[in-house]
């Protein structure tokens, strides 16, 4: 395969490159140079930083001693917390609970920093550590959140309870002639970016430079600031290639502002990358949640109530993840309409590493509850799983809809979605397949699971930077707030300012990542970039056409509408017989002193709420419990495609973090908070051998609420497909009987649910 | 996830490598493929001071035909073992098992003879070891020393092997008889959570049990008629009954028990 480019069959002619599956922009220089992580800079006489952990889950702390580290080769300094002059932080939801940089006086977590030691090389540093002396008093700790929402000490002195957050509701009456009622847990998950959290901070005179691998490099500048009480002139935020954050590089860690804090304090440039031992255990855990749901419905097929209850354990200190529930509760009746629906949820402190924002963030848990318990509900009734669906969708007729909780979707169509998902599995045949191995009292037995989304992107709109600007050579420079970190940004916007203004790809240069060039930016997570940053640029780039054409009516003394701009052939004004490039543009604004701009903050009205079905078939092998998915398939709407190969990318990444949450990842505390899967060996991060050949086609049902039709498609696959699969292993599991196992399906769990329904019958 | 820091060294004879073995006063390892110990280093479980590569040695990365046996050399990768025409004849078993470790990275690094010195019950190349009979030839300060597999394993990734020794090669006797191999794993990646190898030599079977204990196992059965495997099952079951297998997070020793014989029946069934 070439990587110039120079085989493209799309990008060449005539035509419109939005919708089209150009290749990716960034990949030339990642496959060839490879990228530029923050572990990878150079720079002469670094610091190399690591931290020493708590290898507790909970205790008094009495001393941190670092006078034996100080004391070791290569060693420059090292601090605790009485050497770290910021204040702590005041918790965002409860102003009563205050998270140290560095552990003063409690431990609670494993892995919560407790000291730092700097060397001149990473290895002298770690050797260091070891030399770093932590005295303690055991405490118990708390780590079922169950427990924790009833247990009488507080882990906070000055709370009352360890609940930080709730949502009241709950009441509604349950209606209709069965009831459904269950508990589902969404096990917590490492998020696992191949790379992991990264700093470096840089000083020159007054100048601090932070480079940092995040999502929002922005927020990360407003930290910062306000904890190092830094000018904002005198601080600029860096953020190169990011290896993946999946929600879990949207904050910035009490880690990643101590490393400027100390450069500036040892006035010299520091770095800290951390190592997959700490990722594993500090880097923040995703999802952590356990729902209680009772549906309501009636035996010809119809749903009538349902209602969501939901702990969400927030870990050792409240961050993102106390948040969670708000989520879920959006998205509490899926895609069905129903009489009756309610929510309510709580969250709770326990010893454990605080949950984030992980891929999905609380709409995972939310379709996994519905869908799950809609699956239960069919079987009750005997109905099949599709036709109840059918049953109970949304009309698409009735769009915008509003919901009994209050959200508003913007436009679906999910009858249609799963028809084709049917239809794409050959759902008869695989009915047919099942029966005949229940029939020959196969060991092999087969699992067909569907699921029927709808999430919410964007769920928080605001306002989006993106600015274009005419350069030397007819060239255009592209600025944009949002923060690519593996999507394909660079390549979807040069696509959209492209079919605005001609301008090859190739000859926009584009810019992210940089608080210096970039004015302001709120960064990529929910699935936000395109319907806002997407269209900031695309409204920049008509402005720049605009102004381009009134710069050249000026200059030229002719009226406005004399001028003519056509995309064609690289992007062409006319006047009369004559024919200007944006290169003869650049030239004549250049003479008069002036530069051809545009720049857009754009807010986008509303979230949007791309939906799909999606279909698992699996086979369980009864005799040890092993599950192996034999197929997957998945028909995903996002409206309007810009590019079918990034959203493809993007699908199948997340169909793979969706399995593997239903049937491998866990991250396992015992219950003296000692994490049991710290390490690639015992953390079941999967492989591309655990997937099958992914079908999946994409359906497109634009929406109205951004004028490119776009929602958000980074996280489909990790709503859908989790429920999918686990709705399939308990569909072939139906003829004993079980109807719920919590994730991950490992083949213990599953065997040992077989054994006791044998035994039971 | 840093090692602490260590000399290495990757002398060119095995004379060599013993003497900076003996000057090391127990605190230097024999490093192979390094895919047990440096991810030990690493975690700081293991803290030698220094490395001896034995990667370099003539002689040790060999596989050789004997009148009766053939002589598989400790430095073999997996790759290795899976490819080589000897074993494919001889010990069909061995390049069966040997394809099925890990992935393909994996296998081109890691070695035979780190699979058996490392002492690790869940090692497939032990299961396979045990069940075709192997004998292990070790050289070191005593002079050189030959083990049957049984006597080998003496706890949890502990052996017989004396610091200062190093095991040169795994001798195998040629066998021509049925064999199969049943892994039970989460990952296709992973280590087994019991994997079962069987292996027809003479007139008997040959068992090797992976994970299911402290240390890899293998016994004999006594095969009276190809049909009858009902007498096979029994005698297999009363020994399951006795194994002590490990608990962790991809399973009980409870479940590790049962699936010792789910696969055991499995294997008697898929014999080729
Ligand atoms: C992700 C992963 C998955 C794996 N999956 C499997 C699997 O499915 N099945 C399986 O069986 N194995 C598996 N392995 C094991 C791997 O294939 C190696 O066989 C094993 O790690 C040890 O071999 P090595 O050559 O790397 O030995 P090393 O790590 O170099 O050495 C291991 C130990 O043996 C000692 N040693 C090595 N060679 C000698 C010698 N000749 N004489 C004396 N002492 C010696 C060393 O000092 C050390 O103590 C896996 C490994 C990894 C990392």
């Amino acid at each position: 395969m070439s990587l110039d480019f120079t085989d493209l069959e799309v990008g060449r002619g005539e035509e419109k490159l939005v919708g089209s599956p150009y290749r990716r922009l960034e990949d030339p220089i990642f496959i060839t140079k490879g990228a530029t992580y923050v572990g990878d800079l150079e720079f002469d006489d670094i610091a190399h930083i690591s931290f020493v952990r708590s290898p507790v889950a909970s205790a008094n702390l009495k001393n941190v001693d670092v006078s034996e580290a100080l004391g070791q080769p290569g060693v420059i300094a090292a601090f605790t917390a009485k050497d770290i002059e910021i204040p702590a932080i005041i918790n965002w939801i409860n102003k009563v609970i205050e998270r140290p940089f560095l552990a003063k006086d409690k431990l609670r977590f494993v892995g919560e920093a407790v000291a730092m030691v700097i060397g001149e090389t990473k290895a002298f540093a770690e050797d260091a550590c070891e030399f770093v002396n932590i005295d303690y008093d055991l405490t118990t700790p708390i780590i079922d959140p169950r427990q924790s929402a009833n247990n009488e000490v507080s882990l906070f002195e000055g709370c009352t309870s360890n609940i930080v957050a709730s949502i009241e509701g709950g009441q509604v009456a349950q209606i209709g002639e069965v009831r459904i009622e269950a508990e589902f847990v969404n096990q917590r998950l490492a998020p696992c970016p191949m790379e992991g959290r990264a700093v470096v901070a840089t000083i020159d005179g007054e100048m601090l430079t932070v480079y940092i691998s995040n999502q929002a490099p922005h927020s990360a500048k407003r930290s910062i600031i306000r904890y190092l009480s830094i000018d904002e002139g005198n601080l600029r935020v860096i953020t190169p290639d990011v290896g993946g954050g999946f929600g879990s590089k949207i904050g910035t860690y009490p880690e990643e502002i101590l490393v400027p804090y100390i450069a500036r304090k040892l006035n010299r440039t520091c770095r800290w990358v951390e190592t997959r031992s700490e990722s594993m255990v500090s880097l923040g855990h995703g999802r952590g949640q356990i729902a209680k749901v009772t549906l309501g419905g009636d035996r010809d097929g119809k749903i009538r109530s349902y209602c969501l209850s939901v702990i969400q354990d927030c870990g050792a200190y409240p961050e993102i993840g106390a948040n969670m529930p708000a989520l879920t509760r959006w998205m509490t009746s899926g895609c069905y309409d129903i009489d009756s629906v309610d929510f309510n949820s709580i969250s709770v402190l326990t010893n454990t590493n605080p949950t984030v924002a992980y891929r999905g963030a609380g709409r995972p848990e939310a379709a996994y509850a519905i869908e799950r318990a809609v699956d239960m509900f069919a079987t009750e009734i005997g109905m099949d799983k599709a036709e109840v669906r059918f049953k109970n969708f949304i009309d698409p007729k009735n769009f915008p809809y509003q919901t009994k909780v209050g959200s508003t979707y913007d436009c679906g169509n999910y009858e249609e979605s799963l028809r084709r998902v049917l239809k794409l599995a050959n759902y008869d045949e695989l009915l047919v397949d099942k029966e005949n191995r229940i029939k020959d009292k196969s060991d092999l037995l087969l699992g067909i699971g569907i699921s029927s989304y709808v999430e919410i992107t964007h769920g928080f709109p605001a306002k989006e930077f993106g600015s274009v600007e005419l350069i030397s050579g007819g060239k255009l420079s592209v600025k944009v707030g949002t923060l690519s970190h593996g999507q394909g940004h660079r390549s979807a916007i040069s696509m959209i300012v492209r079919d605005v203004t001609g301008v090859d790809p190739c000859n926009i240069d584009f810019y992210q990542g940089d608080t210096e060039l970039i004015e302001s930016g709120v960064g990529t997570f929910g699935s936000r970039s395109m319907q806002s940053g997407g269209v900031a640029c695309k409204r920049a780039a008509d402005m720049l056409v605009t102004k381009a054409m009134e710069f050249l009516s000026n200059h030229l003394d002719v009226d406005l509408d004399k001028v003519e701009f056509s995309w064609h052939e690289g992007g062409q004004f006319s006047v009369g017989s004559m024919c200007l490039s944006w290169s003869d543009l650049y030239r004549l604004a250049k003479n008069e002193g002036k530069v051809l701009k545009a720049s857009e903050n754009y807010e986008s009205s509303s979230p949007t709420f791309p939906f799909g079905a999606h279909l698992a078939v699996v086979e369980v092998d009864v005799e040890t419990g092993k599950v192996h998915l034999r197929d997957m398939f998945a028909i995903d709407d996002a409206g309007n495609i810009l590019n079918p190969l990034l959203a493809k990318g993007q699908i199948h990444g997340g169909l793979a973090q969706g399995i593997s949450q239903a049937l491998y990842e866990e991250f396992i505390y015992d219950q003296d908070g000692n994490p049991l899967t710290a390490t690639f060996a015992d953390y079941g991060f999967p492989t591309a051998a655990e997937f099958p050949q992914f079908r999946d086609e994409l359906m497109q049902t634009p929406t109205s609420v951004n004028e490119l039709g776009v929602k958000g498609i980074g996280e489909s696959g990790t709503i859908g497909a989790t429920p999918a699969v686990v709705n399939a292993v308990m569909d072939a599991l139906s003829v004993y009987g079980i109807s719920h196992i919590d994730m991950p399906l490992s083949p213990e769990k599953v065997f040992s649910a077989i054994k006791i329904a044998k035994r039971s019958k | 996830m840093i090692t602490s820091s260590f000399e290495y060294v990757a002398p060119r004879s095995i004379d060599e490598a013993f003497s900076i073995l003996r000057d090391s006063d127990g605190e230097g390892k024999v490093l192979a493929g390094g895919h047990s110990l440096i991810p030990l280093m690493k975690l700081r479980f293991a803290r030698p001071s220094i490395l001896v590569d034995i990667s370099r040695i003539d002689g040790l990365s060999g596989v050789d035909e004997k009148d009766d046996f053939i002589e598989i050399g400790a430095m073999c990768s997996h790759a290795v073992v899976a490819r080589s025409n000897l074993i494919r004849e001889y010990s069909p078993l061995l390049a069966h098992v040997a394809a099925q470790i890990g992935d393909a990275a994996i296998r081109y690094r890691g070695t035979i003879g780190g699979s058996i010195c490392h002492g690790d019950p869940a090692s497939d190349m032990a299961g396979a070891l045990f069940a075709t009979g192997a004998v292990l030839v070790v050289d070191g300060p005593s002079g050189k020393r030959e083990f049957k597999i049984e006597d080998f394993f003496t706890g949890f990734l502990e052996t017989t092997l004396d610091p200062e020794e190093i095991l040169l090669a795994i001798k195998l006797p040629k066998v021509s008889g049925k064999y199969s191999f049943e892994k039970l794993q989460r990952r296709s990646i992973d280590w087994a959570i019991v994997a079962v190898a069987l292996n027809q030599v003479g007139d008997g079977l040959g068992v090797g049990l992976v994970n299911v204990g402290p240390t890899p196992v293998g016994f004999k059965l006594s095969l009276t008629s190809d049909e009858d495997t009902s007498a096979l099952l029994e005698q297999f079951s009363e020994i399951a009954s006795s194994l002590t297998p490990p608990s962790d997070v991809f399973g009980s020793s409870e479940y590790r028990k049962e699936m010792a014989k789910v696969l055991f029946s499995r294997a008697l069934l898929n014999l080729v």
